[in-house]
Parts: C-alpha cells; structure tokens; sequence
C-alpha cells in the first residue's frame, strides 16, 4: 500500500461587494460630481465617507450633507516602481470625521506638505470613479 | 434597537438594481498529508479506518498522528478501527460548502468510532431526517463504491443509522 502523499484542491470564491446604503448614496451622489457625508444629528458628527450608523451614539443617521469647498492634505504617500510612480492624498474636510483618498496630479513629492489645501476633482471614467486631488 | 437589514435579490443583481463589484479568487493548493494521514487515506481508499495508538494514555487517535498531543511521545503502532460508532454532537446545517443556501439541510457529526475511546472524526450523517438525529445514537459507514474510492475522507458518503446492533 502506497501512502497518500498529498492532497491538490482549490477554493473557488465568487462574491458580489455592495456598498451598503451609506456607501450606495454616496457612490450614486458622487458619481454625478457631489460629495457627500452622512451626519448624526444627536452627536453633530459628521462622516465621510457616510456611515448609516453613529459609531459614537450608535443611533441611524439619516440626515445627509455636502461637502463642499477645499480640504486639507492629512496624508500623503508615492507607490509604484522604476520611473512609473503615483502619489496618493489622504483629504480631510474641516469639522468632517474621515476622509477621501486620491491621486495627486500636477504635482511632485518635493511640492507636497502635510495641512496644505487640496482641490477635488472628481471624473468618471471607464475605469469607475477617479478622485484627483490638486494642491 | 434592531435595524432590519435590506436582502438582495438575483434580480435585483441582474436588473443592476445596487451598485456591486463581483470579485472571484481560485485559490489552489497542496497540502502534504504526512505519515500519519498519509496511510489513513490510503486505508480509506481500501474501506479500511486506520488509527495510532499512543502507549501511555492507551487512546487510538482517528485521524491517526504521530504524536500524542497529550503525553508528549510517539504513538507506537497502527490500530484498525471499527467503521461504526456513536454521534458525539451534531449540527443542523442550511449553509453548503460554498455558503450558498440548501433547501435540505446537511447534518455535520462527530463521530466517536468503536476503538477509538474519545476519538472523534467529522462527517455527514445520511439516510435520517434532521429531527430524528440524537446524540449518542449508532450509526455506521455507507461507503462509496471501491472502485470511486480516490483515499479521500468523501471516500465515506456518509454514516447512517445502524439500529442497536453493535
């Protein structure tokens, strides 16, 4: 009798991501070019990208608000190799919980600071959504 | 508080009713049985349950290792085991494999074998309605065909009720 040595499988994993209701506002809003951020009305926080539940008090939100004008560069970090690089922002709106994330275009790393003000761009493209940030 | 989550039908993914992002991942790999599991499945191939026996605290280990997790030695030598046994626990399952949902429930068991002490092996138990499952009760083997046998745990369709004969 020969031993059995090993044994070959495979895990198939098919799934469907959905965003949620928060996350389906806020796709919906910001494809046609609206940023928005969900806000509890008791705490008077307000998030982005929108939660449909308070992480401070729990209760649902259902009051929604758009953000509007210049954010501020929280973060900042450059990915890709050899001469094919990217920068990517972390921007936060003032009195705003979270952020968003996008590239930074027009730009060097030696140009970028920490709080300096960003300009969103939002385009749709075939890709999806692209969120450029201009410093 | 309870806040009803909102279900998503197959239509309203075919009428792209949300917004979703469909993902697949195949994920391929080969374990290595080792010497232990290595023989066992070769055993099942030939409708035979193999086990270990460990010297010092006299439990047959099914799945056979070569190592007593409890006395901190070798297990000395090879022990056949009975292909009946007694359900140790059970549950009630509507989740398959791949989380879809089953209208006919799977009854996933543990198995203690005669021989094996308090050895416990999982498996499905078949030919019994859910509601007629207790613990304790005898069940035996229903083996595949042998030449559909590939030395695989499957290569046990499912344990069944064996009445009381022992």
């Amino acid at each position: 009798m020969t031993n059995i040595d090993h044994w070959s499988s495979s895990i198939d994993l098919d799934y469907r991501y959905t965003a949620g209701v928060a996350g389906e506002t806020f796709l919906r809003k910001i494809a046609k070019g609206r940023i928005m951020a969900s806000r509890c009305s008791y705490c008077r926080l307000t998030y982005l990208p929108p939660r449909l539940y308070c992480e401070k008090c729990l209760r649902k939100i259902d009051t929604w608000v758009q953000v509007r004008g210049k954010g501020e560069l929280y973060s900042y970090t450059m990915t890709g190799r050899g001469k094919k690089k990217s920068l990517y922002g972390l921007v936060k709106f003032a009195g705003i919980e979270g952020g968003l994330v996008g590239r930074i275009v027009g730009s060097d790393l030696a140009d970028l600071k920490f709080g300096m003000p960003v300009r969103v761009d939002l385009k749709n493209s075939e890709k999806g959504l692209l969120v450029y940030l201009h410093v | 508080m309870v806040y009803s989550g909102i279900g998503i039908s197959p239509q309203d993914v075919a009428n792209s009713r949300y917004l979703t992002v469909p993902y697949s991942a195949n994920l391929r790999y080969r374990w290595s049985t080792g010497a232990a599991v290595g023989r066992f499945l070769a055993e099942l191939k030939n409708g035979k349950i193999v086990g270990r026996k460990c010297d010092k605290c006299k439990r047959v280990l099914v799945p056979p290792r070569m190592f007593c997790e409890r006395d901190f030695i070798q297990t000395s030598k090879w022990v056949y085991v009975q292909d009946a046994g007694i359900v140790d626990t059970y549950s009630i399952s509507y989740i398959a494999a791949d989380a879809s949902r089953l209208e006919k429930p799977l009854i996933v068991a543990v198995i203690r074998l005669d021989g094996t002490g308090e050895a416990g092996i999982l498996h499905i138990l078949g030919g019994i309605e859910p509601k007629d499952v207790m613990i304790g009760m005898r069940v035996k083997a229903v083996w595949k065909p042998k030449r559909r046998r590939v030395g695989a745990i499957t290569d046990i369709r499912y344990f069944a009720p064996a009445g009381d004969a022992k």
